[in-house]
């Protein structure tokens, strides 16, 4: 089943199995708390956050530049996402809503950033890490799996729609 | 006075200490690879942000995905780093580097 589809009126909508929208609902605080830096998960942040210039005295001065940007989009992103999330309706066990371009940025910055910690939470630092079995996988794995279906599946979208432009 | 004995002027020259107020040398914008993030992604933010066509887009990713980076724009300092600023925003490893 496609979550993402576009509507005859040239919207997007998503539409997310109830037990789905439950395990991203889930997950979306953790993520903001890697965003936050809070305490105990300050080593998952630096896959977010990299670093410009190998020399240190123009990488201070470039982050001084941008200040907190980055945290600030991806703090909005996260929001954006949160609301769709309660939003939306129930159709049979699906749950559904309409997306705007916007929002639909601010679902492709979540999904990735969601999956680049998730690598990190399962020590992904070299394409021979990826588990590709499922009798062996872990939890964590398989939802870093989901949460990379449904991003492939939003980009194909937004890719098409790049083609039709 | 001949010229053996007129007073060399010497231009002032204000010393730079290393090349950062170099304007003219390029600097490249670099997409490293990681191995979480998916192709089409790179394709999708390369064509978002740099306007490039299909092929232009997959031509760089895949440069990124075989050879470990690609050099996906070059220009002055500061247009770079707004480059590489949107390029993180988009959860890409980008650099900017002068070769």
């Amino acid at each position: 089943m496609r979550r993402f589809r576009r509507t005859s009126d040239g919207h997007v909508q998503l539409r997310l199995p109830a037990t789905e929208r439950v395990v991203l609902t889930s997950l979306l605080p953790q993520l903001l708390a890697v965003v936050n830096g809070e305490e105990g998960v300050e080593h998952l942040r630096g896959r977010l956050f990299p670093t410009a210039y190998d020399d240190p005295e123009r990488e201070d001065e470039f982050r001084r530049l941008v200040g907190d940007d980055l945290v600030v989009q991806r703090r909005a992103a996260l929001d954006d996402v949160v609301a769709t999330l309660d939003a939306g309706r129930t159709r049979g066990r699906s749950w559904v809503i309409d997306l705007d371009d916007d929002q639909l940025q601010s679902w492709l910055a979540v999904l990735h950033d969601l999956r680049l910690v998730l690598a990190q939470v399962v020590g992904i630092r070299t394409e021979s890490d990826w588990n590709t079995d499922p009798e062996t996988a872990e939890p964590v794995e398989i939802v870093l799996w989901h949460v990379g279906a449904l991003q492939e599946e939003l980009l194909d979208l937004l890719l098409g729609r790049l083609d039709d432009a | 006075m001949d010229a053996s004995t007129a007073p060399v002027i010497v231009p002032h020259r204000t010393e730079v200490p290393d090349d950062h107020d170099e304007p003219d040398l390029p600097w490249n914008v670099i997409v490293w690879n990681d191995p979480v993030t998916l192709m089409s992604h790179v394709v999708y933010v390369l064509r978002k942000l740099f306007g490039y066509d299909e092929p232009t887009a997959t031509g760089l990713m895949l440069q990124v995905h075989n050879r470990g980076r690609a050099v996906v724009a070059s220009g002055p300092r500061e247009k770079s780093e707004f480059d590489v600023h949107r390029l993180h925003a988009h959860g890409l490893q980008a650099t900017l580097q002068r070769d």
